[in-house]
């Protein structure tokens, strides 16, 4: 069917408008050059969710499944097909002679000796964030893998996202202009507490509520944020405060339920972070706020805000576009430049995978094509020591000033 | 529909927690010595719900549904979709189910449920647009589509039982022995005695509709509605109640017409209106789909009647044909002789099968539960 004369403006302006600032951020991405065989080590609920991810690329085959428990990693072996079950990293090292790579999602306090392990087997290691639950352990990993020739990627979602990437190009531009203040919050309503098949394990499957290992809120829920605001400022903190407490979960518990958290980034930048397990209102986002619009990002999704003195571009003018209260949000989309041409823009709303894939697929593509890890284990270790520090000021009360040193991997 | 906590004769800790997903909410209720326990126990179900919500939702663009509707029909036999062992095991069954029941319960109607919710008239073309055919790898655990045209699933007529049947595992591999589960009160999971002792207490009825499909508030406390409803205790089972009712046609002169959410697969005309299937199946842990298998036959005996011959062995269909007839009971042909469910539950009414939008707030939810 001939185009008519409206379709064919908004085919043409939002593809000239998307590629005059907008880079190629295409999701339709290629197969990994190479097959890879990929062991996965931690078949708990992150891990169900990486076999469900990895099982969409072709060229990616999972042939083993580790856990020290062992109906865990029964499970995960059913869950993919044609997987080997293991209970332990080290008895899979030795057995599985095909194994190229190795995804780490076990509990944090346990990444250290599996990741070392796993590279000095010469394996290409993914391990989930955050790196390792002590700053010295994050350099230990770090070390290793920068004197390793396999690669070692972890996993920050969010430098791997498409949305993310995307919003970047705009808060690296005019777009956003003069960087006012950051945000992040995840608020969800959960007790963190797991079911355990007896007295005995209780302890070892509720960790994130034993102080002595877990890294709390700022840990396990911020880092991800965290080094979202990093990797858009170039920045990190000099300064980080967080207060918490047990608001609502009073089980006897002492990791707090529900935290505040500030930092100071570069040019007094300051990067406010709430998270609660208490209330679920709002969900998980990050918001930048410069002069001329702020962004919003959702991990499956982004929008802009613009202020009504900000600059027009010309594909803004088809851009698409969700309500907000008062506030109108142009939705930030992968690959626009190519569903404009398609006249399908609005088919792109949201991502097509979870976010969990791109990071996946990053690593894979990097294993088979000897690219850089998008998030390699030095970007990894600083994160986690700041989600370190920022657990260490609640417990501590006091604001804990960040040098270069502390940061140095 | 009314959950019955009758009488507080066990000692110990009641957990009730609550879930908005697949575009319903989510319900149970625990029974057990410590609430720490029990509120572990009840997340993880609940987030096994989510994650199910998350990969079988045709609405959420990056689901497993909307992946094999972008790449079903672009694979081969050679490289199919490797899926997770129970989508592959619940997409099997649906495909059995759809050869049993000669194709009234298919759930490759995504594209038509589109067509239909957007007010489309789908009989005239449904038969001849093509449909894409299933093609599964038991060996692989994979699945691919022929036909050329992509496989847009609707899972809306199992999914919610399959979520069901896939948290009471988590619960009962938590150790959790007694407890209730529900979907927007459409399909219901039982494990255990209940808090008193005698089972957990559900009560049903057709109820008066509006003229939009709708129960009226009235109705569920109306001494004739009450009359007609039907009390049903479940011990270890599973239950799910189908009524074509909840969608209404606006016509040019305004007037509104029910009709009916259910549609046929073969003709894409929806199902008539007026009766009500509810469709029970005892627990047991060689059917983790009893659920999932009541919703398929609850939709399907909507739209065809005649299929209650077809009934698998162990499940009871129970079924009113207008809202003012009687309710019959028919056991599956398998399953011996005929029981009768009635029981009778003292408590106010709140109907399972005809609520336009098939959720009630936590705050109704407790006080039902207390009457």
């Amino acid at each position: 069917m001939a185009p008519t004369r409206r379709s064919f403006l908004a085919q043409s302006v939002g593809a000239l408008g998307a590629m005059a600032i907008l880079p190629e951020l295409s999701y339709a991405r290629s197969q990994p050059a190479a097959k890879l065989n990929i062991g996965l080590v931690g078949a708990g609920r992150q891990g169900r969710a990486i076999i469900s991810e990895l099982q969409k690329m072709e060229n990616v085959t999972i042939i083993a499944v580790c856990d020290n428990e062992e109906s865990r990693a029964a499970g995960g072996a059913r869950r993919a097909t044609g997987s080997t079950a293991y209970t332990s990293h080290t008895a899979m090292l030795a057995a599985a002679k095909d194994l190229q790579a190795v995804v780490i999602a076990t509990p944090t306090h346990l990444h250290t000796q599996i990741a070392l392990d796993c590279i000095a087997a010469g394996k290409h290691v993914y391990c989930e964030a955050p790196l390792a639950h002590t700053a010295d352990d994050c350099r230990k990993i770090a070390t290793a893998a920068s004197a390793a020739r396999s690669l070692f990627a972890v996993g920050l979602e969010g430098r791997s996202n498409p949305v993310y990437q995307l919003a970047r190009t705009f808060y690296r531009t005019d777009s956003v202009r003069d960087a006012i203040s950051a945000e992040a919050q995840s608020f969800q309503k959960t007790s963190w507490r797991f079911p355990a098949p007896n007295a005995d394990r209780e302890k070892e499957v509720n960790w994130r509520l034993d102080p002595a290992i877990s890294l709390g809120l700022p840990g396990e829920m911020g880092v991800h944020q965290f080094d979202v605001a990093f990797w858009y400022t170039n920045s990190y903190p000099s300064s980080v405060r967080t207060t918490g407490s047990v608001r609502f979960h009073k089980d006897g518990r002492t990791i707090a339920d529900t935290i505040a958290t500030e930092m100071i980034l570069k040019d007094e930048l300051r990067f406010n972070y709430l998270a609660s397990l208490t209330n679920s209102h709002g969900g998980k986002y990050e918001l930048f706020r410069g002069s001329n619009a702020a962004i919003k990002l959702g991990w499956s999704h982004g929008w802009m805000f613009k202020e009504a003195d900000a600059p027009t571009q010309g594909w803004e003018v088809y851009a698409n576009r969700q309500q907000f209260h008062n506030d109108e949000g142009i939705t930030l989309i992968a690959g626009a430049t190519k569903l404009a041409e398609q006249g399908k823009l609005k088919e792109g709303v949201g991502l097509p995978h979870p976010s969990v894939y791109y990071s996946l697929w990053d690593f894979m593509v990097s294993c088979t094509e000897g690219k850089p890890a998008v998030a390699d284990a030095s970007v990894g270790a600083r994160a986690t020591i700041v989600a370190i520090l920022a657990q260490q000021s609640i417990i501590e009360g006091k604001t804990i000033d960040i040098t270069p040193d502390m940061l140095k991997v | 529909m009314t959950l019955g906590l009758d009488g507080c004769a066990t000692p110990g800790a009641i957990v009730r927690l609550a879930l908005a997903a697949m575009g319903t909410r989510f319900e149970l209720v625990l029974v057990g010595p410590r609430e720490p326990e029990l509120l572990a126990a009840g997340e993880a179900a609940l987030e096994e719900i989510k994650w199910w919500h998350n990969r079988l939702s045709r609405f959420e663009r990056d689901s497993d549904v909307a992946f094999i509707a972008r790449e079903a029909h672009l694979r081969t036999a050679s490289n199919p979709i490797a899926l997770d062992p129970d989508l592959f095991d619940l997409l099997a069954m649906c495909e059995q189910a759809r050869a049993r029941c000669g194709g009234v319960f298919d759930v490759r109607l995504g594209d038509a449920m589109d067509r239909w919710i957007a007010g489309e008239s789908l009989p005239r073309e449904h038969a001849a647009r093509p449909m894409a055919e299933i093609v599964l790898d038991p060996i692989r655990r994979a699945i691919h589509a022929t036909g050329g045209v992509p496989l847009r699933l609707d899972l809306g007529g199992v999914a919610k039982g399959f979520a069901l049947d896939r948290a009471v595992e988590v619960l009962r591999s938590a150790g959790i022995n007694n407890a209730i589960i529900h979907a927007g009160t459409s399909s219901i999971i039982a494990i255990g005695p209940g808090q008193g002792g005698n089972g957990w207490k559900v009560r049903f009825d057709g109820g008066a509709e509006r003229a939009d499909g709708s129960a009226t508030v009235d109705s569920l406390n109306d001494a004739s509605s009450e009359a007609a409803s039907l009390d049903v205790t479940l011990h270890d089972e599973a239950m799910s109640v189908s009524s074509p009712s909840g969608r209404t046609v606006a016509s040019p002169d305004d007037t509104i017409t029910p009709s009916g959410h259910i549609l046929d697969p073969r003709s894409g005309l929806p199902a008539p209106m007026g009766r009500t299937v509810a469709v029970l199946s005892p627990l047991s842990p060689t059917s983790p789909t009893a659920a999932a298998n009541c919703e398929i036959w609850s939709t399907s005996l909507i739209v065809a009647p005649n299929l209650l011959t077809q009934l698998p062995s162990l499940m009871t269909a129970i079924i009113r044909d207008q809202s003012d007839s009687d309710w019959s009971v028919h056991a599956a042909a398998e399953s011996g002789p005929q029981r009768s469910r009635a029981r009778s539950f003292p408590c106010s009414v709140q109907t399972l099968s005809t609520l336009t939008c098939p959720t009630h707030s936590a705050a109704e939810f407790a006080a039902l539960e207390t009457l």
